[in-house]
């Protein structure tokens, strides 16, 4: 469907979490994995199967790309990067999260709640 | 004895050919790098598998456009169906007074206001109208044979093809994209009007009594999983077949007859 860009289906976790993990440098598929538990501190585990659907997705929406293979230990170990679409893509979706939560933020601190700087 | 990666190479097996060539290695290396058990992967591997080759039949937009006609010319025929119960009810009374049946159930009058308000919606785009109709008609699909089930539940064996077929408009109606109305849409009309009004044809509310049920045979487990998964793999094995009959039609060039069709 070509709706405008502020109509689009709000990113998946799976999805937003993956291009996090590529946006810092081009990783591979293990790497991702081990990326994403920590940035959640382990609540998100990516199994083989949800990763490999999420790399074959973005990559035929052309959000990510192959970046170069290697062969460790006699297996093929390919990195993958951000393209320009996928940067876009990310961004917007950080933008849209973080005006809620700066909303939310914002209404919880006028019940008297705050925030500390870094997550528990 | 089958070594860990063995295990991994056969559950990669069920991924379709093209997937497999591409990512099977790196994702053995993936695999082979967490030392967990190969369980803790096994699931998401069954289910990538599946997204995969579902990823493959789903190929294109042509399919949207397919579920459009489905959701279409289903609705008219299941309308067609329900408009015919009302004629035989409607030839019973005229006709066989004796047999003193009421002559409209309220059931029908559902169904065929539900089936009439998924045909408009379809053809006008209003998505939510149409998935709210066929949602209100399966339920009467389902509810209307299963008031008699526990005393002849042949009678949901008859009438199965209509609850799947109902299912099927739910499921189209969800994913279909509007389109012009498809060929052929007026000889479905037609043939939705003659079956509705062959039901004035109907003399008895009985089809075949010839003996008493005094105890009804109930359908077991086995039974009820076959009714289930023989549609679904039957779409399965249609959606993969289309998807090879579409990629040898793609073959032919863009401006010879062929391709017109």
């Amino acid at each position: 469907m070509s709706d405008g860009p502020g109509l689009e289906k709000p990113m998946r976790e799976p999805t937003f979490l993956v291009l996090t993990a590529l946006a810092g440098e081009p990783r591979h598929g293990y790497a991702v994995i081990e990326d994403v538990a920590a940035m959640t501190g382990g609540r998100v585990r990516l199994r083989a199967g949800t990763l490999y659907a999420a790399l074959d997705r973005l990559r035929s929406d052309g959000l990510i790309e192959v970046d170069r293979e290697e062969v460790v230990q006699s297996r093929l170990r390919r990195y993958y990067r951000l393209t320009a679409t996928g940067e876009q893509s990310l961004t917007a979706e950080t933008t849209r999260l973080s005006t809620q939560a700066a909303i939310a933020s914002e209404r919880l601190r006028l019940r008297g709640i705050t925030f500390g700087g870094a997550p528990a | 004895m089958r070594t860990k990666e063995d295990r991994y190479r056969l559950l990669l097996e069920l991924y379709p050919a093209d997937f497999r060539r591409e990512y099977a290695d790196e994702m053995i290396g993936v695999l082979m790098a967490d030392s967990g058990p190969v369980r803790r992967h096994a699931a998401s591997l069954l289910g990538g598998a599946v997204t995969a080759r579902l990823k493959q039949r789903l190929d294109g937009p042509q399919w949207r456009r397919a579920a459009f006609v489905a959701e279409l010319f289903g609705a008219i025929l299941l309308c067609a169906v329900a408009l015919r119960r009302f004629a035989m009810a409607t030839a019973i009374t005229l006709f066989e007074p004796a047999y003193n049946r009421p002559p409209f159930d309220d059931l029908n009058l559902v169904r065929v206001v539900a089936w009439a308000l998924v045909v408009v919606a379809t053809l006008t785009g209003l998505r939510a109208l149409s998935v709210a109709g066929a949602l209100a008609g399966l339920a009467v699909e389902i509810a209307a044979p299963s008031r008699f089930y526990a005393e002849s539940p042949v009678t949901l064996l008859g009438v199965f093809w209509i609850v799947m077929s109902a299912a099927v408009v739910l499921i189209a109606a969800t994913v279909s994209a509007r389109g012009p109305r498809p060929r052929g849409w007026l000889l479905v009309t037609a043939a939705g009007v003659v079956l509705a009004a062959n039901g004035f044809s109907a003399r008895s509310p009985y089809s075949t009594y010839a003996f008493t049920i005094t105890r009804a045979i109930l359908l077991g487990a086995v039974q009820w999983a076959a009714l289930i998964l023989i549609p679904a793999a039957a779409f399965w094995v249609a959606a993969g077949l289309n998807v090879r009959l579409e990629r040898s039609r793609q073959a032919v060039p863009a401006d010879s007859p062929a391709a017109a069709a």
